[in-house]
């Protein structure tokens, strides 16, 4: 057979070979068969050299272009057919995707730092800075500056723990309050978070150790209503916007006037339950216009600046915003207590 | 305080009903905490006379009586031992339910029908203990007729917490008079006192002497003479029964009652036993001996003050009265002080003796010291009434500093500024007005307000903005926002705090807080020695108990609780942190210090990446490491090291730049049994001040990506077990120059390869440049240095 013929034929079997070829396996013997070293093709180039001179030009055209034709060919194939294995094995792996997640994990903050950098986050956002102290504090931090003078009643209302003569544990936050006016010029805004100890005994709602969020604002023309306003947008960030608030008179000998401001209870909405011992209305904290006899022992004078500061205790916050009614669950640290968070 | 409603109502009249009334008085702030209704369960009990008592035919221990109950007769089976004709008794009727939940019925008792039962005061919930048979009842229960109402059980008591401003209200009549502020109609009804006094006979001298006037600003005696000691009236009795107060005779229950009233401690002395009728006001001589009330001997100071005569003290002043001078049921004669102490004084003395007293706790609040002789006259009509007295002479009152106010400049003007509003200089004198303040002049806007002698609680202009604001109420007040003209601001520090709890939590171990009181018993626990520093307690100085004595001085005793408390609720692979302070005494007189530290404990955790059973040693060390490279820190070293608490082959301290910051370890053996880990567990703790100082919050720089790739070369080396791997990793990179990026220990192997007392470590090396990629011949050239080295420094052989 001439060589010119076979190039046909071998161009027509390949055309066919290919054609029908249905997995990679056997793709790939065509393509040693056709293509490879010792292929077909190469068996044509081979034997170029024994036609006649003239017709070797147009025969090794004919054949590299039978060669590129079947290269293109088995390409293409060859994509067809990987595509077709991919969907066949992409069928055998299908899952149950109802099985569980692998979780990465991630640990758990305590609901007392969730519940203080939420309330961080709220007093931020109205222009205060956080403000510290520390947590063994002197008579005059924790009592003479704040009005609370020795053997004045108001001693009474907490009972003190203290290392010696000088030192006590702080049983409030507010001795931050006179550590920051004696240390800033107004205008000043500040929060206080912290510990604080009184001498209580461990039960359920009582605690030796518990934690306060004090807040201080003083400048010129500070007022009552102004106390209002922060307070407003503190209880609607943290209880919602549809709790009412009450303020009611109270004392504090640090404020005057003071007040202990409610908050319409959580769980009954003001019909009266147990949590709110049937009035209808939580305590959330105390406030009340800087006293003048503080603002004086801190160097200010009360005719020029005003202020007003609160106080909440945060544990119960928390207590009240997720239902705890034993204040020891909090320092169990009971991991099945703390993963609920 | 304990407030009955119908008591508090004969000195004023409301429409109020008990729940309106605590509204009320909660807004006023006087918080009412709660109401208690005394004849909770009690409303079906009746009051009934027994006509009739026979014996019961089938039991002899029984009784089968007929109790009139007004409009019928019921047939009762009673089985108390004081059963008897003509006793009227409580009756709870078949239907009605006791206290205690039982249900009466109608029932037949061997064969007898009874219809009801007769109660005994404790199955009425009127006592704790079991009594001896039924309740007795006066005359005054007639049959038929409602047995709350004539016990005085009818009644509602309000329980108000009164702040030490209130002081005035520790009295009912300063109830009223607050009341009397807030309410439409309605005035204060004070107590009608007419008093009949015969001359006082020479032979009964009366006299008062004040020594001290800063002490005893007023005093008066009164003498009473001829009292007939017994119990006081029914009402009384009862009145003061539901305000918490037991009666004992009718001297002392007169005393308490005008308490009660006008907030005015009353103290009654047997005249005949005071020498020579002689009242004299002193400070106590140093080590003066008296004997109080209650059969203690004092041992008094200069500082407290005496009631003497002239041969000796013979009362505390205004904390408790003598032994000596009591009134007994044997007194006739009576002396009768109505005075007023300075409030320091008989704080200072109460509570140096630690004897609190109602007199005591009024007086360091203060009383109305215009209202000392009304509250004798007062007590002096009851005892008249009441106990039989008949009243010699007129009152002696020693008033040597009388009452005086300057009266205080009230600005309208800053009254509406401190509280956002916008009230008239005439609005505000009416609201003052309405609680007794008078008005003296308004110029240009500033009142001179008079203040009431009972309200010691309003010394300054800030006193009177508060009285308005309560008057116009809180809740009336407008709500403004006042403008910040500051960003809030967390400071540097804050941030890295926030920074480093972000951090751990990510890398998923869970916060804890602990009470940082704690008791000792726990570092013995963890065989802390007696020496050692983790004992420089801070002790408190009256600790409730001993579990609460100290303050902590390191986080790991609650730490190590921890991880035994969730072992014990079968929780697995532990791994915890608590960021807290610790406290250390630094000797007398000298403030603690403060220091925050960081800790973590990890049980059960981690892989065992060396073979070595160390896996949460490694966690730890390995979190540590991660937290110090993400706050962009240099990477802490960890050398050996020992602790009283750690495993003696496991415990390294922990060095930055060369400071020691704290320390890793695992828990050693013996701590597993005793805090029942069942696993190994292993813990840190740092100085978390370290971040604060050492963190740079603002530096962003990085180190450009390398263009060229990196050439690997793996290095196994066979070295002398206790030789540390650390040592060979700083050795590599220091040979290694500049041109060796990173260094990977990935593997260490003891075992049956190599000999015994060797270990084996595989090293990747990863050789980089920046501007060129490295030729084998580069490579190797430094390779071949550092293995050089290595053979050289110490007894290391290459593995192939
Ligand atoms: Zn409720």
């Amino acid at each position: 057979m001439k060589l010119k013929e076979k190039l046909k034929k071998l161009k027509k079997e390949i055309q066919q070979a290919f054609a029908g070829v249905e997995d990679l396996e056997e793709l790939e013997k065509l393509r040693v068969k056709y293509l490879g070293q010792k292929g077909e093709v190469q068996e044509i180039f081979g034997q170029i050299g024994e036609v006649e001179p003239e017709m070797r030009p147009e025969i090794g055209k004919k054949t590299n272009e039978l060669q590129e034709q079947a290269a293109k060919l088995h390409q293409k194939e060859k994509k067809r057919l990987e595509k077709k294995e991919k969907k066949q094995k992409m069928k055998k792996e299908k899952i149950d995707v109802t099985l569980p997640g692998t979780k990465p994990e991630m640990g758990y903050a305590h609901p007392l730092t969730r519940g203080m950098e939420e309330i961080k986050e709220v007093f931020l956002g109205l222009g205060f800075s956080i403000a510290e102290g520390p947590e063994i504090e002197t008579e005059y931090y924790n009592f003479e500056a704040l009005n609370i003078p020795e053997n004045h009643p108001a001693r009474d209302l907490q009972d003190t723990l203290y290392i010696d003569d000088k030192h006590l544990l702080r049983t409030h936050t507010s001795p931050v309050q006179v550590r920051t006016m004696e240390n800033q010029r107004p205008p000043i805004r500040i929060l206080a978070p912290g510990r604080v100890y009184r001498s209580d005994e461990l039960d359920a709602s009582h605690s030796p150790v518990f934690h306060q969020i004090e807040g201080l604002v003083v400048a010129e023309d500070i007022s009552f209503s102004d106390l209002k306003g922060t307070i407003r947008s503190f209880v609607s960030e943290i209880y919602g916007e549809e709790r009412d608030i009450r303020f009611r008179p109270s004392y504090f000998p640090f404020t005057e006037p003071s007040a202990e401001v409610d908050v319409s209870c959580i769980v009954c909405e003001g019909e009266g339950c147990s949590l709110c011992s049937r009035s209808g209305w939580l305590e959330v904290m105390g406030a009340g216009m800087v006293h003048p006899n503080v603002l004086e022992m801190s160097g200010y004078n009360p005719e020029v600046f005003s202020g007003f500061a609160f106080g909440m205790g945060w544990d119960r916050i928390a207590m009240l915003k997720y239902g705890i009614h034993d204040i020891r669950v909090l320092f169990e640290n009971d991991r099945r207590f703390l993963h609920q968070f | 305080m304990d407030v009955p409603y119908s008591w508090l109502k004969t000195y004023i009249d409301f429409e109020l009903e008990p729940e309106e009334l605590a509204h009320t008085l909660t807004m006023l702030g006087l918080e009412v905490e709660n109401i208690e209704f005394l004849g909770t369960g009690l409303k079906k009990i009746v009051t009934g006379l027994i006509t009739e008592v026979s014996d019961h035919p089938e039991a002899d221990n029984l009784k089968v009586c007929q109790v009139d109950l007004g409009d019928k007769t019921e047939q009762i089976v009673c089985g108390a031992p004081n059963v008897r004709e003509g006793l009227r008794v409580p009756v709870a009727p078949a239907g009605s339910i006791l206290p205690e939940g039982q249900e009466v019925q109608e029932v037949k008792l061997r064969g007898v029908t009874s219809r009801g039962m007769i109660c005994s005061r404790d199955e009425l919930g009127l006592q704790e203990e079991r009594a001896d048979g039924i309740m007795e009842l006066g005359s005054g229960a007639e049959p038929g007729g409602s047995f709350i109402d004539y016990a005085g059980l009818n009644e509602y008591v309000f329980k108000i917490d009164i702040t030490p401003n209130y002081a005035r209200c520790l009295g009912l009549l300063g109830i009223a008079r607050e009341l009397q502020a807030v309410l439409e109609e309605g005035q204060v009804k004070y107590p009608e006192i007419e008093l009949t006094a015969q001359e006082r006979s020479s032979y009964d001298p009366l006299k008062v002497k004040i020594e001290d006037p800063e002490l005893c600003p007023r005093y008066t005696a009164r003498l009473l003479k001829n009292v007939e000691i017994g119990p006081s009236p029914d009402w009384m009795q009862k009145r003061l029964r539901s305000a918490g107060v037991r009666p004992i005779n009718n001297i002392v229950d007169i005393t308490n009652y005008v308490l009660l009233e006008y907030n005015q401690p009353l103290h009654a002395f047997d005249y005949d036993k005071i020498s020579s009728g002689e009242i004299i006001v002193r400070r106590a001589e140093e080590r003066e001996k008296l004997i109080t009330l209650d059969d203690e001997t004092r041992e008094l100071t200069t500082d407290d003050l005496v009631i003497a005569d002239p041969e000796g003290s013979i009362a505390l002043a205004g904390v408790m009265g003598g032994a000596d001078s009591e009134v007994t049921a044997d007194t006739t004669n009576i002396l009768l002080e109505s005075a007023a102490f300075d409030q320091v004084s008989i704080r200072r003395t109460s509570r140096r003796l630690g004897l609190s007293s109602e007199a005591a706790y009024r007086f360091e609040r203060g009383v109305d010291i215009e209202a000392v002789d009304e509250a004798s006259r007062r007590a002096s009509q009851l005892m008249q009434e009441y106990a039989g007295a008949e009243i010699h002479g007129e009152l002696v009152d020693e008033y040597p500093l009388p009452y005086e106010q300057d009266g205080i400049d009230l600005d309208a003007g800053r009254v509406n500024q401190l509280l956002g509003l916008d009230l008239s200089e005439s609005r505000i004198s009416g609201i003052l007005k309405k609680l007794d303040f008078e008005i003296e002049e308004v110029v240009s806007d500033v009142l001179k307000v008079k203040v009431p002698s009972y309200r010691n609680d309003v010394q300054q202009e800030a006193d009177l903005v508060e009285e308005v604001a309560r008057m116009y109420g809180y809740n009336n007040i407008p709500v403004t926002a006042s403008p910040s003209r500051q960003q809030g601001k967390k400071t540097e520090a804050q941030k890295i705090r926030e920074q480093v709890l972000d951090l751990m939590l990510g890398m998923g171990l869970d916060e804890i807080i602990n009470i940082s009181l704690m008791g000792k018993e726990i570092y013995d626990k963890l065989d802390i020695p007696a020496d050692s520093e983790y004992r420089d307690w801070v002790q408190i100085s009256n600790p409730l108990n001993e579990s609460f004595s100290i303050m902590r001085t390191t986080l790991i005793p609650n730490m190590v609780q921890t991880l035994s408390d969730n072992t014990r609720h079968q929780q697995k692979e532990l791994r915890f942190f608590e960021r807290g302070r610790v406290f250390r005494d630094r000797g007398p007189e000298k403030r603690p210090r403060e220091e925050r530290r960081l800790c973590g404990g990890s049980m059960d955790y981690g892989r065992d990446l060396w073979g070595n059973d160390a896996a949460d040693f490694y966690y730890l060390k390995g979190v540590l490491e991660t937290l110090f490279s993400r706050l962009k820190l240099k990477t802490p070293e960890f050398k050996e090291s020992s602790r009283p608490f750690l495993h003696p082959g496991r415990a390294a301290d922990i060095y930055y730049k060369g400071t020691k910051i704290g320390f890793i370890g695992e828990l050693k053996a013996e701590l597993i049994d005793e805090f029942d880990l069942r696993e190994r567990a292993a813990v840190f703790e740092i100085s978390a001040e370290i971040f604060i100082e050492e963190v740079q919050p603002h530096s962003f720089e990085f180190d450009t990506l390398p263009k060229f790739p990196p050439v690997s070369r793996d290095l196994a080396l066979v070295v002398p077990r206790e030789l540390s791997a650390s040592v060979i990793l700083d050795d590599i990179d220091n040979i290694g120059g500049e041109l060796l990026r990173q260094v990977n220990l990935f593997d260490v192997y003891t075992g049956e390869q190599i000999a015994r007392e060797d270990k084996s470590l595989a090293f990747e090396l990863l050789f980089q440049a920046e501007d060129r990629t490295l030729t084998d011949r580069e490579v190797n050239e430094i390779f071949n240095k550092i293995v050089d080295y290595l053979k050289k420094e110490y007894d290391v052989e290459v593995r192939k």
